[in-house]
């Protein structure tokens, strides 16, 4: 895990039932459905190089807002909700991040070394929890992003993230 | 002739059979499902500008790995194999690429210019042949171009980002018989 990221901009999202295949059985119920879920956004993140000769890198860790599609799928879905309390969760199956800088400034360099770099990214670890008896065991939990600015002059203030889920609604019940 | 990354950072791909419109007929077999791949990912590339005072101009060729997710659709979903010798690809519909800047850099520009872009992007020119069973295939997907820039000697385009969606059907490809449309 990276520094989380608690500075949005702006969150989107849109998640709805993945196809079957022609050859795919349905679904015994509605738990057994697989959702494509796509989640877009820009952060706030104001980093600052502090080497004047070298790359400041770092890792951080976006974790968009799931609560709100996933809640919304219940809903628009009628998918049964347990009495007691819960936390709806996403079991991924696959996964396809993506992030860009968004908002870079050069502060009057004097014509020294300047860069902005996203460097990689990758799904931060799953967290493996249960929903009952049922394992569930890639709930995810954001990307990890990373970055590097050079220069004690260069900020990478935003950067921008779109990403691409296929898996299944969990619902969690307690810590995790 | 076009460039293409040295490596890559790191790859990353979902493949999902696509729906169908209420008023469309399902496939007759599982051969002629439609599928949805996205493919994202980052490259590292180094390209050093080479003009002080104007933009080196390059097209970058990305063509990440589409075998893996296509195997993962062959196997998940029981799409029967030709025997022999074959390749899978996918034929395309639709396409809608995506490139950005992903780590840049200006070395002690002296305060000269400096640039980076990432001016266009396109398919790369699709491939017809014929499939294991000989039948004609087209608009065979074989990446995107991307056309980059880098403006003075000391500023270097180190990596460019993709995200790329597709839809089309996966195809059986002969080992031989291919040419260029």
């Amino acid at each position: 895990m990276g520094i989380l990221v608690q500075n949005f901009a702006g969150q989107n999202w849109l998640i709805v039932p993945a196809a079957l295949a022609v050859s795919d059985p349905r679904p015994a119920d509605i738990f057994g459905q697989k959702w494509e879920l796509t989640l877009t956004g820009v952060v706030i993140l104001n980093f600052h190089g502090f080497q004047a000769d070298d790359w400041r890198r770092d890792t951080f860790t976006i974790l968009p807002d799931v609560q709100a599609p996933l809640q919304y799928a219940i809903d628009a879905y009628n998918i049964p909700t347990p009495p007691r309390s819960f936390t709806p969760a996403f079991n991924v199956d696959q996964w396809a991040p993506f992030a860009t800088f968004s908002s870079v400034f050069d502060k009057d360099s004097g014509g020294v070394d300047a860069g902005f770099a996203v460097d990689a990214w990758r799904p931060s670890p799953f967290i493996s929890s249960e929903s009952g008896s049922v394992g569930v065991p890639q709930v995810f939990n954001g990307i990890d992003v990373d970055i590097a600015v050079r220069n004690t002059k260069a900020m990478l203030h935003r950067f921008s993230y779109r990403i691409t889920l296929v898996g299944s609604i969990a619902l969690l019940f307690g810590p995790g | 002739m076009s460039l293409t990354f040295s490596s890559f950072a790191g790859q990353n791909w979902t493949i999902a059979p696509a729906a169908l419109a209420v008023n469309e007929a399902a496939p007759a077999n599982i051969s002629g499902q439609k599928w949805l791949l996205t493919l994202t990912g980052v490259g590292v590339l180094d390209l050093q500008g080479n003009n002080v005072d104007d933009w080196r101009r390059e097209t970058l060729t990305i063509f990440p790995d589409i075998q893996t997710p296509l195997r993962f659709a062959i196997e998940t979903h029981g799409i029967p194999v030709p025997p022999g010798i074959t390749t899978p690809a996918i034929s395309l519909e639709q396409w809608a690429p995506f490139a950005a800047l992903s780590s840049v850099f200006d070395k002690d520009s002296g305060g000269a210019d400096a640039g980076y872009a990432v001016d266009v992007w396109r398919p790369t020119h699709f491939l017809s042949t014929t499939d294991a069973g000989g039948r004609l295939v087209q608009q065979i997907f074989t990446g995107i171009d991307v056309d980059i820039a880098v403006r003075n000697t000391k500023a270097t385009l180190h990596r460019v980002s993709y995200h790329i969606l597709l839809l089309g059907r996966i195809v059986f490809l002969a080992a031989s018989g291919t040419r260029k449309r």
